[in-house]
């Protein structure tokens, strides 16, 4: 990667780095950041996202009042698009070079991305270029890899296996629990609500890993029913929202 | 953690608070324990009816029953009264009450308690519904892996296990003994021991050794203030634990309460900060993730259950069919119309018998007691005390049977359902699925509706329910209307402009408490996420213990105010006497009038020369706008008692004697009297302005301070004011 402003990755702490790109990615959704999506986005407190949101600022990187909007400087911009770009390569080549599922490249990217040298992934991107140049005649020991990685391995579930020797297409995303359907089971991995809703569905038992069943809505569609650690719960669809789930195949 | 003044109890009693999940079951084991004794201990925010006093052995017990709570996080009021006096409150002995069907979600708040180091007594209540569940508890290996905490089994609603409850409270109380805590991962102990050490005093950071439970009560270094002092009250581990999770209103005590409290707040920020960026996740989920898993891994332990999970159980099917995608609302409207007409048609007989009985005391003792002897005394007996008794006591039978519905709802587990069926049409005006139920009693009378908002466990909901529920036009209201739109409109325009005068209240209420919920109530909605409990069958006994105490509370706190207002406002129609009656002269001057017409020229003039005539006439100007003369504002100020006595005072004014609404005479007397916009003035004013006397004392009960019932009587009345202002206006200028 060049280096064309005066900032490089790897001068910032990768907390920081991680604020950048999720300041980056609000700000192309709707132009403008607030402190409140970004706590809601990384899943922390406010006043943690203040205290790095400081930091930040005294790095030259956003411009920042107390509790107001965020906005990236030139120098932010920059370096958040290199962040960003980074964490979109490594994605890419760990989909497509090394044909790793969608949800376990997004996740090992994130802790790639932090650890890797600059030497490493400079060397990986021209690996990529290189692979994706002669992408035409792809070599044959290419090809002969991705066969061998769609070769069922003993113990692999029999529908991994019969995945076409490409890039999946339809990936599994996390979703928000209200778009699960009637006795679907999904098993949480995030959960993006603001503090008082999720005291309380931490308090119901509603945590990271533990399995939700959809159990229906009421009549007038809003608040939905799920089970979970043996009760029923409702809530309503705003707060169900908020609650990502990976949806699990039927047994 | 709100501030909270000492308790009111007096020396030498054993303090012991109830806690436990909602639907937990600590009503009744609250009734069970203390057997419905009188009332005697109070805190500021627990409800008088939920405490009692008994005894103990040789022990004198005072006994909390705490709001149900999920957790100690102190996130809505209900919680931080519960926290305030499990600080605050000296109580000794903590008594949880877990549903033991449901043991593993009530471990999460004995996890809580644990931490906080309380002296805790477990009670596995509903064993018996557990044991048809399929579960077997062993609560003696429970009991131990807790550190030796008396766990008991008991059926709260059967009495059963009640006596070695009694034991184990005993046993506690006498010999305390505290909870093993449990011990959260070595990275967050060694934090937690931190922030310890930083709250125990100027000492370094980082003193206090890692793994120790924190002393119970430790002087937070200097500072006298109140503050300081409550702090000091908290146990140290529950405030650190309460400062990671970022609790707002632990932040705020620390920043005031302890020496240096902001340099500790930034730091355990920036602890929590490394944290939360280590691990990708909020400390609080961290947190909570651990008690989980120790619930979790403890109930795997010390029970099984023997039903195959999933399997579909009675309640399922009762579920499956009231909150049936097509069948769920019609069947709410049918549960909460068998409500309305068992509270109001039911209700209405009884009712009836108070209020002749009351009448026929009040004519035999006026038939008994001389006229010429004592004849204030005579007037304000009959007339002033008894109509005020029976004015109260009209309601005990609306009342009765409306908490006999709502306790048989509740109990049931159904209004849980009735919130997650209405919760969408409901929050579309800023209430909550709950507040449905309230509004329909509106119907009946505005004064159990109040009282039916107790099930709102939020208090914003709660209290914009209360405010606007006077907009709900009651059956008081129906004889002013019964009065009013025959004497203007012909037959035809009769019953949609009846239906329109409901739909006009109903839509002021809407807009009211979305403004309400916009301005002086505003905040996020509160989470609606909310368990869905398994249906049960409440005891008979249960249901009338729930019966007799809004009733009891009703007639001792509200009774006496609105007996004494019923009181002054009869002074205020009576006096002063007028000395001559100008009937009398024309008598005298001998014009023939019949007996019967005399008197009512009398009470006539006796009602203008009274303050309250003379308060309608000091109006006067006041009222031009609306088109009322001084004859309404008395009319109106004598409806302060209640709204069905402005026919009354309308047939007093008018000089017509005692009048029912459908009486032709007084309505011809109205239609000469004022245009048909001033009548419709009249419509609109009794609907919305001035909430009768019973409702604002109830309000004043039920909300606490005295702010809300005197907002709410100011601004209905100025809006209905405007309103038929605006009426007068138009219709005089529509007219010419």
């Amino acid at each position: 990667m060049n280096q064309t402003s005066s900032r490089s990755i790897g001068d910032l702490s990768q907390t920081l780095e991680d604020y950048l790109e999720i300041i980056f990615h609000l700000q192309q959704q709707r132009k403008v950041a607030r402190v409140k999506e970004i706590a809601q986005q990384k899943g922390v407190k406010m006043a943690s996202v203040s205290v790095a949101l400081k930091r930040l600022a005294r790095e030259g990187m956003v411009r920042y009042e107390a509790h107001g909007f965020v906005e990236l400087t030139e120098s932010g911009l920059a370096l958040a698009r290199k962040v960003v770009s980074r964490h979109e390569f490594l994605c890419r080549f760990l989909r497509e070079v090394l044909l790793i599922d969608a949800e376990v490249a997004e996740a090992d990217a994130c802790a790639l991305e932090h650890q890797i040298s600059t030497q490493t992934l400079e060397r990986m991107v021209c690996f990529f270029q290189h692979l994706m140049d002669s992408a035409g005649a792809e070599p044959r020991w290419i090809a002969g890899f991705r066969d061998a990685c769609a070769a069922p391995r003993p113990g692999e579930v029999q529908q991994k296996a019969s995945r076409p020797a490409q890039p999946p297409e339809r990936t599994v995303e996390p979703q928000p629990l209200s778009l699960l359907k009637q006795g679907e089971v999904g098993r949480v991995v995030r959960m993006l609500a603001g503090s008082a809703v999720r005291q309380r569905l931490v308090e119901m038992g509603v945590l990271p890993n533990v399995a939700i069943e959809m159990d229906g809505s009421s009549p007038l569609g809003d608040p939905i029913r799920v089970k979970i650690r043996g009760y029923r719960l409702s809530l309503r669809r705003s707060e169900a929202d908020t609650i990502l789930v990976l949806r699990e195949q039927p047994a | 953690m709100a501030g909270s003044a000492p308790p009111s109890t007096g020396a030498g009693l054993v303090r012991i608070a109830l806690v436990g999940n909602p639907g937990a079951g600590r009503t009744t084991i609250s009734s069970a324990l203390t057997q419905r004794r009188v009332c005697m201990a109070s805190f500021p925010g627990v409800a008088e009816e939920r405490s009692g006093v008994f005894s103990l052995g040789q022990l004198q017990c005072a006994l909390f029953d705490l709001p149900g709570c999920y957790s100690l996080a102190a996130q809505n009021p209900d919680e931080r009264v519960a926290c305030d006096v499990l600080f605050f409150g000296g109580v000794q002995v903590v008594v949880q009450v877990i549903d033991a069907a449901n043991i593993e979600r009530h471990l999460y708040l004995t996890s809580q308690l644990a931490e906080l180091g309380v002296n805790l007594v477990l009670c596995l209540n509903m064993s018996d519904v557990a044991r048809r569940e399929g579960w077997t508890i062993d609560a003696a290996l429970l009991s131990r892996r807790l550190g030796d905490v008396p766990v008991v089994q008991c059926e709260g609603r059967r009495r059963a296990g009640i006596e070695a409850l009694r034991r184990a409270i005993l046993e506690a109380a006498e010999h305390p003994r505290r909870p093993e805590a449990f011990c959260h991962t070595d990275e967050l102990e060694a934090v937690i021991a931190e922030v310890e050490g930083l709250l125990a005093g100027p000492a370094r950071p980082g003193a206090a050794a890692a793994g120790q439970p924190a002393e119970p009560k430790g002087a937070p270094g200097p500072g006298t203030s109140r503050e300081a002092a409550q702090l000091a009250e908290v146990p140290r581990r529950f405030a650190a634990l309460s400062l990671l999770e970022g609790d707002a209103g632990t932040k705020a005590l620390v920043r005031r309460g302890h020496p240096r409290g902001a340099e500790l707040i930034a730091r355990v920020d920036e602890l929590v900060e490394r944290l939360e960026a280590k691990h990708g996740e909020s400390l609080l989920v961290l947190l909570a993730d651990r008690r989980w898993a120790w619930a979790g891994s403890l109930v795997r332990d010390v029970a099984a259950l023997s039903r195959p999970a999933g399997s579909a159980s009675f309640s399922d099917h009762v579920d499956r069919l009231l909150t049936h995608r097509l069948l769920g609302l019609p069947l709410y409207l049918l549960i909460v119309y068998i409500v309305f007409w068992l509270t109001f048609r039911v209700g209405e007989a009884p009712s009836r018998w108070i209020e002749a009985g009351f009448g026929l005391l009040g004519q035999s003792i006026e038939a008994g007691w001389p006229a010429a002897y004592l004849p204030e005394l005579r007037s304000l007996l009959v007339h002033g005390v008894l109509a005020g008794v029976g004015g109260v006591l009209v309601f005990v039978p609306y009342i009765v049977l409306l908490f006999a519905c709502l306790s048989l709802l509740q109990s049931t587990g159904y209004m849980a359902r009735a919130a997650f069926l209405n919760d969408r049409l409901m929050r579309r005006i800023g209430l909550h699925g709950k507040s449905f139920l309230p509004i329909a009693v509106g119907f009946g009378c505005t004064v159990p509706a109040v009282m039916a908002c107790r099930t709102l466990e939020s208090e914003r909901d709660r209290l914009t329910t209360m405010l606007i529920l006077p907009l709900i036009s009651c059956g008081s209201r129906l004889p002013i209307y019964l009065l009013l739109i025959p004497a203007y409109f012909s037959p035809g325009w009769w019953a949609p402009l009846m239906m329109g005068v409901y739909l006009f209240g109903m839509l002021i209420a809407a807009l009211l408490a979305r403004f309400l919920r916009s301005t002086l109530l505003s905040g996020e909605d509160s989470p609606f996420v909310m368990e869905l409990p398994p249906y049960r069958l409440p005891s008979l006994r249960f249901l009338l213990a729930q019966v007799g105490r809004p009733a009891w509370l009703y007639l001792r706190k509200i009774g006496t105010i609105v007996l004494a207002l019923s009181v002054v406002l009869w002074t205020l129609t009576t006096y002063p006497r007028k000395p001559e009656f100008a009937v009398d002269q024309r008598v005298a001057a001998g014009e023939m009038v019949e007996q019967a017409q005399l008197a009512a020229e009398r009470s006539a003039e006796q009602l203008a020369w009274s303050a309250a005539g003379r308060i309608g006439r000091a109006l006067e100007p006041v009222l031009a706008p609306m088109g009322f003369d001084w004859r309404l504002g008395t009319a109106f100020l004598g409806a302060m008692a209640a709204k069905e006595m402005f026919v009354a005072q309308m047939g007093i004014v008018f000089a017509l004697g005692h009048v029912e609404e459908d009486s032709p005479t007084l309505r011809q007397r109205l239609a000469e009297s004022y245009p048909p916009w001033v009548g419709l003035g009249v419509i609109i004013f009794a609907l919305i302005a001035s909430p009768c006397m019973s409702t604002l004392v109830i309000v004043r009960r039920e909300s606490g301070s005295w702010r809300w019932p005197l907002l709410q009587w100011f601004a209905l009345t100025l809006l209905a004011y405007l309103l038929a202002t605006l009426v007068n206006l138009t219709g005089k200028l529509l007219a010419g």
